[in-house]
């Protein structure tokens, strides 16, 4: 690929992300333009309204967390997936803030509303109003500190789901309730609409998108195990063309379950982009889930829901490529690698590869080869290093990466994928080296 | 990091939410589209003791079930005390039609009162308890 047309690509992004935020911005904005449509109300006092509006405003932007994690791949592409569910977890605190204060203005003003708590006198408006707050408030707890409370993953995801509908629904039948801004066949078609769009995203996950993705099964291939208690696990499609994906991309992979069922991991793909008949994830032993890997029978089916992501060196071109990886991180990193080799790509490659042992180095044979096919320098970091290693040990740092990145470090494209305090550190130190940030990219295993 | 740029995002996003929130409020004070609080409003000869049976028996369930009014011998405390809330006649009125945050709006008052019921109701009001 030319710089050229990546450019035009990456300004094709820009444009889409930006058309993207407006018409996000459009729809939370919706409620409060519909309710001024139409012969509204009199209006009651600022602090009264501007609460209404806070409250309008913070439904729409829950509902709209249901188009966010949809992982519509037209909405994720421009901003990348990881961004999109940081951006989904961030402004959930904004959205609770303004729904928390709609009726905390309320009874700051008039503490008589207090009353409107106790669900036993209040009226129906209010009792669907503190169950929606309340559902909320226990989403985000769980949420936040679900390691803290040992919540499994899986059981996390349900609940997630199920209080994410409970707390639109009820927030629905308040306003309904309520009564105010809904009168008129304007108001009430906006209302149905919006209802029936959310509902829609809700069949569209749980129903459409399984189904598609029951059309294209997998699988598995072989699995093969690696270094470092990792094991590879390839995939073939049956009966449809396979994939296409940019290397260091990832999916999400379903193994002898059915594509309803939430049991899903995402893993970045380590084959390289240019085959298609069979696609390779390199997966580590890290828990309940991925420690059955190495059971798996040939011929069993998956599904794969994918490709996602925005880290690849596809995306991000530049003269010479330099790669920081640790452990299974090496896996996204593999697939742009085996890519540019496949590709005949002679740009300067250079991977710094941290591992706690010389035989944990997962795929090190082949990174040797790989030397061969492409102009790659390899640095390998050991925690401990073995009886006569001289190459580097420790912690990636400044004067490490100082060593290896030679002239004109900020003209390289970075990529790394490895545990976040690693990646943090050699972000910094690439800073102090005057790498400008728009060159560095980062692929992260811990989402929540 | 990527997500500089998204925390910078929630941020801006979050002050666009407020700043809209409190353009609506200011649009819907300036009297939206309807005009009926102004028309209730206009009306003058208001009949005082006319009000103050409404005020005891209108339509349903009358004010004087849950708002305590002394000179109407009311006495309640499921909603506000109206001779500590004085409200003005704008604020009675606008409050009846459109209800206040839950408890008017399952009554039909905006249907069943006259605008000529509605003053005379707000003009009593303020005659005994306005501010
Ligand atoms: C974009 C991305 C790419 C990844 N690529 C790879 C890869 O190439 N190779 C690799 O070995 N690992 C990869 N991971 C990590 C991998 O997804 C987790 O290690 C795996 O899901 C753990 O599942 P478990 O049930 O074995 O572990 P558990 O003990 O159940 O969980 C360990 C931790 O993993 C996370 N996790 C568990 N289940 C899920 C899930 N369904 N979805 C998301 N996170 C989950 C949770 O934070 C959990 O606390 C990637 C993760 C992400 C987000």
């Amino acid at each position: 690929m030319s710089d050229s047309s990546t450019e035009r690509g990456s300004a094709g992004f820009a444009a889409q992300g930006v058309v993207w935020l407006v018409v996000y911005v459009l729809v939370a904005v919706t409620p409060l333009l519909v309710a001024l449509t139409a012969d509204p109300p009199p209006g009651r006092s600022f602090w009264v309204e501007f609460s209404v509006g806070l409250g309008f405003v913070g439904l729409a932007v829950m509902g709209l967390q249901f188009a966010i994690v949809s992982r519509f791949s037209a909405v994720n592409a421009p901003f990348g997936l990881d961004a999109v569910l940081h951006y989904h977890r961030e402004i959930s605190y904004v959205a609770f803030a303004m729904v928390l204060a709609h009726p905390a203005i309320l009874m700051v003003r008039r503490p008589e509303l207090l009353e409107l708590l106790n669900p036993v006198t209040a009226h129906w408006a209010a009792r669907f109003g503190l169950t929606s707050v309340l559902a909320l408030a226990l989403l985000i707890a769980a949420s936040v500190w679900r390691k803290r409370l040992g919540i499994r993953y899986e059981v996390w995801r349900v609940t997630h789901g199920l209080l994410a509908v409970i707390v639109i629904v009820t927030a629905l039948v308040h306003i309904e309730q309520a009564g105010y801004y809904v009168d008129g066949p304007w108001k009430r078609a906006l209302w149905i609409a919006m209802s029936a769009v959310f509902i829609a995203l809700l069949v569209n996950v749980r129903l459409v998108k399984p189904i598609r993705l029951m059309r294209r099964p997998w699988e598995i291939a072989s699995v093969t195990p690696e270094r470092g208690s990792a094991w590879t696990v390839a995939l073939r499609p049956i009966g449809h063309d396979g994939v296409r994906f940019l290397p260091g991309q990832f999916a999400w992979l379903r193994v002898d379950t059915s594509p309803f069922s939430v049991q899903e991991h995402p893993f970045s793909f380590s084959s390289s982009a240019e085959r298609t008949d069979e696609v390779t994830f390199t997966i580590k032993e890290a828990g309940d889930w991925t420690s059955t890997i190495g059971s798996i029978e040939l011929g069993t089916r998956a599904y794969l829901d994918g490709p996602f992501g925005v880290f690849s060196c596809d995306r991000n071109e530049g003269p010479r490529f330099v790669f920081v990886a640790g452990g299974v991180g090496i896996g996204p990193i593999m697939s742009m690698l085996r890519t540019l080799a496949d590709r005949g790509d002679r740009r300067p490659c250079l991977l710094i590869y941290g591992n706690p042992t010389w035989d944990g180095v997962i795929y090190r044979e082949e990174l040797d080869e790989l030397t061969e096919r492409l102009d790659l320098t390899v640095v390998h970091v050991l925690d401990e290093a073995p009886e006569g290693w001289e190459g580097e040990t420790g912690f990636v740092d400044r004067n490490m990466l100082a060593r290896h990145l030679g002239e004109r470090p900020d003209r390289a494209r970075y990529f790394m994928c490895g545990p976040t305090a690693m990646m943090g550190a050699v972000e910094d130190a690439l800073h102090e080296l005057a790498v400008p940030g728009a060159h560095i990219d980062f692929e992260q295993f811990d989402l929540v | 990091m990527r997500h500089q740029y998204t925390n910078r995002a929630v941020i801006v996003m979050g002050l666009l939410f407020v700043a809209f929130s409190a353009t609506f409020a200011l649009v819907a004070l300036g009297g939206g589209g309807s005009d009926r609080v102004g028309q209730v409003l206009a009306l003058d000869d208001h009949d005082l003791d006319a009000g103050r049976s409404l005020y005891l028996e209108a339509v349903g369930s009358p004010c004087a079930d849950c708002h305590s009014l002394a000179d109407a011998a009311a006495v309640s405390d499921r909603a506000s005390d109206l001779d500590q809330l004085r409200p003005t006649p704008r604020e009675t009125v606008v409050s009846i039609l459109g209800g206040h945050i839950g408890a008017h709006e399952s009554r039909n008052y905006r249907v069943e009162l006259s605008d000529r019921q509605l003053a005379d109701l707000a003009a009593y009001i303020d005659s005994v308890a306005g501010g």
